[in-house]
């Protein structure tokens, strides 16, 4: 008899919140390389203010909270990534700040901090940045630009390909610029083929479960095949409406939050697939181009029901009985947060 | 000496009670779309804490002379009813402050005369003396009006850099999100964060020096022991 007695969790994993948030992170890196060779160093400060106002409002919570400051949680500096990653390359500084101070001031710490949050921080900053700062969030530049530190009236605006699609046109893009990213967009989300190898990369890592995305982009195909413009094939479609906007950037990284997302396998495929078809709508409906944020935020506001339900339907015959939409690999669900 | 300012700092919350401790706004959580909805601005802020003083300040002091005389399910009826009855002068008079209020608000006006301090306030003074409940009356109105004031200010200067109407502020970014109700929510939840983590540092001051005085007591009668 162990006469010992340990505090839960009893379940151990060797996968924790540090390495699921450094294989995010290290899955960041080469997008800020992409981003810099096409925009120049103005991509690398909006990151670095980004990231460190995340950082320093987390720790400053936590100060204020009267936690314990945890150095080695990075989950600050992915959401910090996160943000950078989506908002235009000409954006003024001020917006950066403002969504990451959002992002963990209302998004986070409130809710109790690092694997507490209901609503995805980064997530909740974008669609706080898109409703304040319309103007500034959708005025990007063209690609291999490379953009002056202080803006200045030399300096182009261009509308990206999705709002093109949104006013119900077809954006003239080829197959190599779509999977290049060559398109006017956010700093870091449109680079098609980084992003299958950055997923892949978080898939064998284990730190996205394959059938979140999955589910995801099949409802996004799903819709997009069905509301396709005049005259454009399916698929053409399909591609257009993933890969010309940051929708494919959010399925890997904003989706696969560990906290806000479901528990069993089965409620995660719902919640993939639900998630998918509000992006189309809000896309369709609503006036702002990132409709994915808004939509990821409707969605995890519904995680615990979608849990819920799950467990009614699988457990209501037979209680005792191991849950059979569990994923193996979920016991170390928690601790982390994007 | 510590103890002296913790007996003041009560008696002045026990006196304040309604204004800074036991809010029925932040404290208590009650009217909170009342609090939100109007204070987009100074205006609306002015406009609804008038016709609550006309409105809310009369029903309480009318519920205490009645008493328990009447069942409970007629006080919920009547209460109200009473409130819908003072809302057309109050409406007069909000017309002089500002004549478009009325469209601006819309339905949020008449939830000055049906809403939970309403029902909260008539259940509350029921066993009180009339000149009593009309002191929590006054004391709970003014306790809101503050509270709706300070987030009229603040999202005012936040999403226009103006105060009733006078701009003050030009080329500094501006918040719009802050005019919507999901920015008043987020406002009023910060303030209550914010006023809950004064009144614990006060608290937490006072048990600090209470116990520092307790530390040094022993060792004062050991010297003094000594001394013998």
């Amino acid at each position: 008899m162990n006469p010992s007695i340990h505090h839960a969790p009893y379940i151990r994993h060797p996968n924790s919140s540090r390495t699921i948030m450094s294989d995010t992170f290290i899955a960041l890196v080469p997008l800020y390389f992409m981003s810099y060779f096409y925009y120049g160093s103005r991509v690398i400060l909006v990151g670095a203010v980004s990231i460190l106002t995340c950082l320093l409002t987390d720790w400053l919570c936590s100060y204020l909270l009267y936690r314990r400051i945890n150095l080695r949680d990075i989950s600050a500096a992915v959401t910090g990534s996160i943000i950078s990653m989506l908002v235009p390359p000409s954006v003024e500084l001020y917006v950066v700040v403002g969504a990451s101070l959002f992002a963990i001031l209302v998004a986070k710490a409130p809710f109790g901090g690092t694997g507490h949050n209901i609503f995805n921080p980064a997530a909740a900053g974008l669609a706080f940045a898109t409703i304040c700062w319309n103007s500034q969030m959708f005025r990007y530049t063209a690609p291999l630009q490379h953009l002056p530190i202080n803006l200045n009236e030399t300096v182009t605006f261009l509308q990206r390909p999705t709002a093109t699609l949104k006013l119900g046109g077809v954006p003239s893009l080829n197959m190599t610029e779509l999977l290049l990213g060559k398109f006017p967009g956010p700093i870091g989300s449109t680079y098609t083929l980084i992003l299958f190898a950055c997923l892949i990369y978080l898939i064998t890592r284990r730190a996205v479960k394959w059938y979140l995305p999955a589910s995801y982009i099949a409802a996004v195909s799903v819709v997009s095949a069905l509301h396709r413009s005049f005259g454009v094939g399916p698929l053409e479609s399909i591609l257009n409406e993933l890969f010309s906007g940051s929708l494919f950037f959010i399925a890997v990284y904003i989706l696969n939050d560990p906290v806000t997302t479901p528990k069993y396998r089965v409620a995660r495929v719902v919640y993939g697939f639900c998630a998918g078809v509000l992006t189309m709508l809000y896309r369709y409906v609503s006036p702002f181009e990132l409709s994915a944020v808004f939509a990821i935020l409707s969605m995890n506001a519904l995680t615990p029901a979608i849990d819920c339900l799950c467990e009614w339907i699988f457990w209501r015959e037979n209680p005792s009985a191991a849950n059979p939409a569990t994923s193996d690999s979920d016991a170390v669900k928690g601790g982390q947060s994007q | 000496m510590k103890l002296a300012f913790a007996r003041k700092y009560r008696r002045f919350l026990r006196k304040t009670s309604g204004i800074f401790y036991q809010n029925p706004i932040l404290t208590l959580g009650l009217a909170l779309p009342f609090a939100v909805v109007p204070s987009y601005g100074l205006t609306g802020v002015a406009a609804v804490s008038l016709a609550m003083l006309v409105c809310f300040v009369p029903t309480v002091w009318i519920a205490s002379l009645l008493g328990c005389k009447l069942d409970r399910h007629w006080r919920a009826v009547l209460y109200p009813l009473i409130s819908c009855l003072l809302l057309i002068p109050a409406k007069s008079l909000v017309a002089m402050i500002s004549p478009s209020i009325f469209d601006t608000l819309g339905v949020y006006f008449s939830l000055v005369c049906v809403n939970s301090l309403l029902i909260y306030a008539v259940e509350k003074v029921q066993l009180q003396k009339p000149v009593k409940s009309l002191v929590f009356a006054l004391k709970h109105w003014l306790g809101a009006t503050l509270v709706v004031l300070l987030c009229g200010i603040i999202r005012e200067l936040l999403a226009n850099g103006s105060l009733w109407g006078v701009v003050l502020f030009k080329n500094t970014p501006k918040l719009p999100i802050v005019q919507m109700a999901l920015g008043g929510f987020f406002l009023l939840g910060f303030l209550a964060a914010f006023f809950r983590f004064i009144h614990r540092s006060i608290l937490a001051f006072t048990l600090k020096h209470e116990a520092a005085a307790e530390h040094q007591e022993p060792s004062s009668k050991k010297r003094g022991e000594t001394l013998r």
